[in-house]
């Protein structure tokens, strides 16, 4: 079974936000009203955030991250689920049941990295969007918690492709949006076990990182810090 | 519905064959007057009101609440808290009070056990007010996760509900007897609910028997009730939740809440129905007591929460700290503790002010204390996520007011329902106290007190 | 079939358990409406499509899924070289063109104030009589052209259409064109690309290289290999932008600053003897008197007391330029926004003549550098700064023709522009939608959306040309809109009939320049992987596998590839003479534009992010709610402030101000970011449009000063002074601050 797992060049990342952008797109993810987005409501699988400010202007930097569901080993949200509505796959990745959600929000109040999101109204779309929906994905309803999926749909088509041309699953097969779309090419997203894979090559580097280490959710999404030259 | 002339008549004979000298406990459930009925008004368009509201929300989603990320929790879960907090007043404060015999207890059991009774209800239901999909409730029983906290909660409150309703119902029995023998409109439920008690030796004693097992059996289910609604909060990695303390934090608090809720009650009764001759001076003053032991108590609890907190000075926390002491959230904090210490304190510890004016105050000080004591502990927290997200902002939408207003006013609606169909003040008890207590007092501290034999026995030798 | 009770209760059990689920299914398998059948109905296939992105300069190559016919997403194409499968929210975003509820469905007519559908031959009989009336009364140079495109084409044709015409009034208002201007200016050439290959010092001034520039995408690889290099970049700029954030040296300036600053780095070259002496000998007119007014007027102190940019710090950029083997001082269009920007750019131009402008270069044989078939007279153009003069004068202008620019939103003069537009007789356009300009239109004819058009989007500044294919996704045009190049061929047939032209229409117009690159016989299709070293060695040599059939074949296989390039093509280094004085009098280099800032105001610097390019981000609101994301604040205009300075002034964080500025006040939600300078006060640009798709927010430029660089005729972006109401600056608080009044102070 693979293990999927991301990670993420900070040094390359220009945060040009296309990988917002796209996870937007590609999971049909709700735009909402000006009244909700100015409440806080506004739906983002993926956000831009900033860590820190090192040093003292002018030489100050600020250290800025894609910020998207790490997948941990360890999931908090996934402890205090009461119905299983989100639960970890055995290749790793931590998936939603959205018919099974009973929306109490209590994954979003244990999520250590605030990266679920919930549906407080239906589904609305402003007009030039709802016609580039992407069919894959299912319109959530209104009342249940999302968040991001490593979009799990690419991986199902990828092995049905595979299945029906007889032959195994390739890496480059499968690639989350935001890493396909990435100018960059700051993301790298692959098998973590596999040691050949893109991203195990990439694992082995004294930048590598990942966020609140210290908390035990062991997430699958790294990132590598920026070279301070 | 009791004004039919009938049954005035029969009340009237039965009345001159057997007049009672408690009958001012029995007075609300025969004559009912016209405040009662504008009051259950208002209280009723109030309720309604939010019911309105929810029905709202139930068809346009939680985006009819004031709730947003990464405040996901608001209005609530602070009132299922505080509701369930209350609902401590009752059944552990009698079950407390029975267990060590204190005798001042009699006309209080009563009124603590319907508190618990309504407030758990409706606090219980909180939760699935706040789900994004109540439809979806049956989930938590078909594939339900024991593992998560809220499972824990389910059980914990169905069962602290069911032994605290057993427990309400079992010393009203006599009670009803007592109804369904003196005849009402009622007259069949009363004959059903008193499962044909007769006052007998053998069923007096099984009563008691029944009572004594589970006021021992009801302690530990409110003391569960409460530590598992703070594990709810202490299991998860929110910084200002994931505290051992929570446990025994929120069941001081939900006791110190219990009691002040039970001394408005009574007060408010005791006015109404004027029950001055039973709930005298000298109740308040014990209930204050425990009033102050209770505060100085919560200030304890609290002040070891947060001054752990400052020496640990981890960043995450640092960030709720600040926000709840200094930031937004300090006037609520700060306020918070004028009403749960500095209040109970000065009104309580000087004689002069403990009057029931003084213990009324110092209540109405806690509940509103208990309540910011929710809000300070369930709002910062998710507002300040671990990570650097900008702070989020909560204010609660009309949705989740008038939810809270409705829930005040069925608590109230309820207690009123209540003291129309049976007494708040225990008859029976008060009789047997009547009968027996100064007997039975006596005999305890004889048993005692050192008796005069041994200065006796000393000129002996 | 007998049932056992077990059995029964299974099936009782099972059916109620699907109705729930069925119930809850209906609930989530919910798509809109649109999607409907294409979900129930159509065969749902799946196909993907080659195109390129018209969004930006860039010109990335895109890959268009489709589902039953219908585009649905944007990729990036990942054979292309520009690209190279990356690709940005704009280009992610721009599918919705196609659908949008606000776009032109078909020619326009503005009767009473209201816009009326009419037919295409109405609407191009109107355009063309106006324009034969205004040629048979002769008064061709009241005639204005605004055209806004990145393709070279297109901007050829609108060249070729005015000079056949004689409409000499054509204004290019195209990021390439723009970036050229001062380049034309001094040099009169102007270079393709930078050398990332070779050069080893990036000096940038002011150029957001990885958010809008020529070739954002490339750039934002080609910088991240270069510094994987271990070279260097010192960007130049008043904000810490994104792409800087990673970078080791950045130097905080205001871009009016930046002409006097580029000659404190010329005075080090100047001084320490480390420039090119040959070629500022051969090549660079008048260069000792250059070079005796700047070791004269640019010593660091002084620059250091202009600019607050310590003299150390000069020294070392200085130092590190002319220790650089093949530095280059790069600068683009966004330095031209400020009422000096022609005379900085031209500073920067001569700071990379001391150094013979190593690093850059040229393309030796590039297809597209002239025109189809070297007809094309080439025309130069004007700028806004005569469309600005010619407004405010009467009855200067009969007849405005737009394509696509959006000027007017744009501009910080927009008041009185909106008025002076309403004056001009006939104004037609060729938006898709109807935005802040084309409201004043009497004329619309839309062009078809990106995802509609053909055409050749031509590239140089990845040092070999390429170029991409822009071709239609869907079989037929959605609505009645018409291809602008259609448009303009029709025109130039319709008012000088004898012309000959050698194409009939748009599409033959870019068989014509595609056949250059067939004729060529050079370069590959992009379908192709990378050449490696040995194949570009054999190349070099002559060896090569490629078999071209005939044009249309290869017609086919460049439309299925979705472009081409030339990787083996030769370069050559840019050796431009330097006219200075011909054209600028140095003695009017900036010594200091701008009067030195007053002590209790701040700096507006309007900035501008890559979610927009020149305020299309509007028509997305996806877009527009990503725009708020940064620091969650949501349709609403935001005001970056140093916390710092907003202390001094007791402001908050996040809370609502009003900004004062000399033309009016306008609300912004402030929110504190300590890499904003701490005496400017950082406001995004692309909100605040009044009819062009989301509305919401402010528009900061409509309140920035009337100023212009005098050359170009482009706005200001950085030259307001701004207020906030309820908060008086104490006077010395800046001057803790920033370097420069301090040390004034000190030599008073």
């Amino acid at each position: 079974m693979p293990r999927y797992g991301m990670i993420i060049d900070l040094n390359k990342c220009n945060q040009c936000e296309a990988c917002i952008t796209a996870c937007k797109l590609e999971n049909n993810v709700q735009i909402v009203s000006k009244e909700n987005a100015d409440m806080g409501r506004a739906m983002f699988w993926m956000n831009m955030l900033t860590i820190s400010y090192t040093r003292n202007y002018p030489d100050i930097r600020s250290e800025s991250l894609p910020m998207l569901c790490m997948q941990c080993d360890e999931p908090p949200c996934i402890k205090v689920c009461p119905v299983r509505a989100t639960y970890k796959r055995d290749d790793g990745i931590v998936a939603q049941i959205y018919p099974q959600c009973i929306g109490c929000r209590y994954c979003m109040a244990n999520c250590p990295y605030t990266v679920k999101v919930f549906n407080w109204f239906k589904d609305e779309q402003p007009v030039e969007n709802e016609k580039t929906c992407n069919p894959d994905v299912s319109v959530r309803p209104k009342g249940v918690v999302e968040k991001c999926t490593f979009c799990i749909h690419r991986l199902q088509k990828a092995k049905e492709q595979a299945k029906a041309e007889h032959r195994k699953l390739r890496e480059e097969d499968y690639v989350p949006a935001c890493a396909e779309v990435c100018a960059a090419q700051a993301i790298h997203f692959g098998d973590l076990d596999d040691p050949n894979s893109n991203v195990s090559k990439a694992m082995h580097d004294y930048r590598k990182f990942t966020l609140q280490e210290e908390l035990g959710t062991k997430p699958k999404v790294y990132y590598l810090s920026a070279k301070t030259e | 519905m009791f004004k039919d002339v009938n049954n005035k008549k029969v009340f009237k004979m039965k009345n001159h064959h057997y007049p009672d000298e408690d009958e001012i406990l029995l007075r609300p459930i025969y004559k009912t007057g016209k405040g009662f009925y504008a009051l259950a008004a208002a209280l009723s368009a109030i309720f309604l009101f939010g019911i309105y509201r929810y029905i709202r929300q139930l068809i346009f989603g939680l985006g009819e609440t004031g709730m947003n990320e990464p405040v996901s929790w608001g209005f609530y879960i602070i009132s299922f808290v505080f509701f369930i907090g209350i609902s401590h007043a009752g059944t552990l404060i009698s079950a407390i009070l029975r267990l060590s015999k204190a005798e001042w207890r009699r006309p209080i059991t009563r009124m603590a056990e319907v508190i618990t009774g309504i407030v758990l209800l409706i606090g219980g239901i909180h939760p699935i007010i706040d789900l994004g999909r109540p439809d979806r409730i049956l989930h938590i029983f078909e594939r339900g996760r024991l593992q998560s906290p809220l499972l824990w909660d389910v059980t914990s409150i169905t069962a602290y509900f069911t032994a605290s309703t057993i427990y309400l119902y079992l010393p009203l029995i006599p009670d009803i007897a007592l109804l369904r023998d003196r005849g009402n409109k009622l007259h069949k439920l009363y004959k059903i609910l008193a499962w044909g008690y007769q006052g007998t030796e053998k069923q007096k004693h099984i009563l008691e028997r029944a009572i004594s097992i589970l006021m021992v059996m009801v302690i530990p289910i409110a003391v569960s009730v409460h530590t598992v609604i703070s594990w709810i909060f202490s299991m998860t990695l929110q910084p200002g939740w994931h505290s051992t303390i929570f446990g025994p934090y929120f069941v001081v608090g939900a006791i110190f809440s219990g009691i002040a809720a039970l001394v408005i009650v009574m007060i408010a009764f005791r006015k109404a129905y004027h029950f001055e001759d039973y709930l005298k001076e000298i109740h308040f003053r014990y209930l204050g007591t425990l009033l102050l032991v209770m505060s100085l108590l919560w200030f304890y609890f609290t002040f070891a929460e947060y001054l752990t907190t400052f020496y640990g000075h981890e960043p995450p926390e640092m960030r709720v700290f600040l926000y709840k002491f200094a930031d937004g959230y300090a006037p609520y904090f700060w306020l918070m503790v004028v009403c749960n210490f500095i209040i109970p304190v000065v009104f309580l510890s000087n004689k002069k002010l403990k009057t029931i004016g003084g213990v009324l105050i110092s209540s109405i000080a806690v509940v509103i204390g208990m309540w910011l004591e929710r809000l300070i502990i369930i709002v910062p927290s998710m507002a300040n996520p671990r990570l650097p997200y900008p702070t989020g902002i909560y204010v609660p939408s009309l949705t989740e007011i008038s939810l809270f207003a409705a829930a005040v006013s069925a608590f109230v609606l309820g207690f009123m329902g209540f003291s129309k169909l049976f007494p708040l003040i225990s008859v029976w008890e008060i009789k047997e106290g009547r009968k027996e207590s100064v007997s039975i007092v006596t005999e305890r501290l004889n048993e005692y007190l050192p008796s005069t034999r041994s200065t006796e026995a000393l000129k002996e030798i | 079939m007998d049932i056992n009770r077990r059995d029964f209760v299974k099936l009782v059990g099972g059916s109620l358990f699907g109705l729930a689920i069925g119930s809850a299914a209906d609930a989530v398998l919910k798509l809109p409406k649109s999607a409907e059948p294409v979900l129930y109905n159509g065969p749902r296939i799946e196909s993907w499509k080659l195109t390129a992105c018209t969004k930006c300069p860039g010109g990335c190559s895109l890959r268009i899924r489709l589902i039953d016919g219908l585009p649905v997403q944007a990729f990036g194409n990942p054979k292309s070289p520009i690209n190279e499968g990356g690709i940005c929210p704009l280009g992610l975003a721009s599918v919705a063109d196609l659908y949008h509820p606000s776009r032109l469905t078909s020619p326009v007519k503005k009767v009473n104030g209201e816009f009326k559908p009419i037919s295409y031959d109405e609407a191009f009989k109107i355009l063309s009589d106006n324009l034969k009336r205004i040629i048979s009364e002769k008064k061709e140079n009241e005639v204005f052209i605004v055209a806004q495109t990145e393709s070279k084409l297109r901007s050829d044709l609108f060249k070729k259409f005015s000079s056949v015409s004689n409409f000499k009034n054509l204004i290019v208002d195209g990021f390439k064109e723009t970036s050229a201007y001062p380049f034309k200016k001094v040099t009169g050439e102007v270079p393709d690309f930078i050398d990332w290959d070779k050069c080893d010092y990036l000096l940038n001034f002011g150029s957001q290289m990885t958010e809008i520039s020529q070739n954002p995408l490339y750039f934002t690889r080609k910088i991240n290999e270069y510094r994987a290099k271990g070279f260097r970049i010192t960007a130049v700029q008043p904000r810490l932008t994104p792409g800087v954030s990673k970078l080791d040296d950045w130097i905080p300036l205001q871009p009016d600053q930046f002409g006097i600053f580029a000659l404190g780095i010329a005075y080090v070259l100047l001084k320490d003897e480390r420039y090119d002496k040959n070629f500022v000998e051969k090549n660079f007119t008048g260069f000792n008197e250059f070079k005796d007014y700047v070791l004269e007027n640019y010593i660091p102190e002084k620059v250091e007391m202009l600019t607050g940019i310590s003299s150390d710090k000069i020294l070392e950029t200085g130092r590190k330029f002319e220790r650089a083997s093949v530095p280059a001082a790069y600068f683009d269009a966004s330095v031209l926004y400020n009422s000096n920007g022609t005379t900085n750019a031209a500073a920067i131009i001569a700071l990379n003549a001391l150094k013979s402008f190593k690093g850059f270069g040229k393309i030796k044989d590039n297809p597209f550098s002239s025109g189809v078939k070297n007809e094309t007279k080439q025309i130069e153009g004007v700028t806004f700064a005569s469309l600005n003069e010619k407004l405010s004068g009467y009855n200067g202008i009969q007849v405005l023709i737009i394509a696509g620019s959006n000027f007017v939103f744009n501009n910080p003069n927009a008041e009185s522009l909106k008025k002076q537009l309403g004056s001009v007789p006939f104004i037609a356009s060729f938006s898709s939608f109807v935005d802040e300009t084309s409201e004043f239109a009497h004329l619309i004819i839309p062009d078809h959306s990106f995802l509609e058009r053909l055409d050749l989007l031509t590239d140089e500044s990845m040092g070999a040309p390429s170029a991409t294919v822009l071709q239609p996704v869907v079989n037929k045009p959605f609505f009645k809109t018409e291809d602008t190049g259609d448009v303009i061929i029709s025109l130039m047939k319709e008012i000088k009939p004898d012309i000959k032209l050698s194409y009939e229409n748009y599409s033959d117009y870019v068989k014509l320049w595609a056949k250059k690159i067939y004729s060529g016989k050079e370069g590959i299709l992009i379908n192709q992987n990378k050449p490696t070293v040995i194949e570009q060695g054999l190349r070099k040599i002559g060896w090569s596998t490629e078999q071209i059939g005939s044009f249309d074949d290869y017609w086919d296989s460049l439309m299925d590839a979705g472009g081409w390039w030339n990787p083996f093509g030769e370069k050559v280094s840019f050796n431009p003479e330097i006219k200075f004085k011909n054209v600028f009098n140095y003695k009017s280099f900036p010594m200091i534009s701008s009067s030195p800032q007053p002590k209790n105001k701040l700096r507006l610097n309007i900035f501008r992010r890559n979610l927009d390019y020149k305020g299309n981000m509007s028509i997305y609101q996806v877009l527009v709610e990503q725009f708020g994301n940064n620091w969650k604040v949501f349709y609403k205009l935001y005001a970056e402030i140093n916390p710092q300075t907003a202390r001094s002034l007791s402001l908050t964080d996040r809370s609502e101000i009003i900004l004062k500025t000399s033309k009016g006040k306008f609300p912004v939600v402030l929110v504190f970011n300590p890499t904003v300078k701490p005496d400017s006060i950082d406001v995004p640009f692309g909100l605040g449009h009044t009819v062009l798709g989301d509305t919401s927010g402010v528009n900061p430029l409509y309140f920035a000063e009337n100023k212009f660089d005098p050359e170009t005729g482009l706005p200001s972006f950085t030259e307001t002074l701004v207020e906030i109401q309820g908060a008086q600056l104490r006077s010395g608080l800046l001057s803790q601050l920033s370097i420069s009044e301090k040390k004034q102070v000190a030599e008073n």
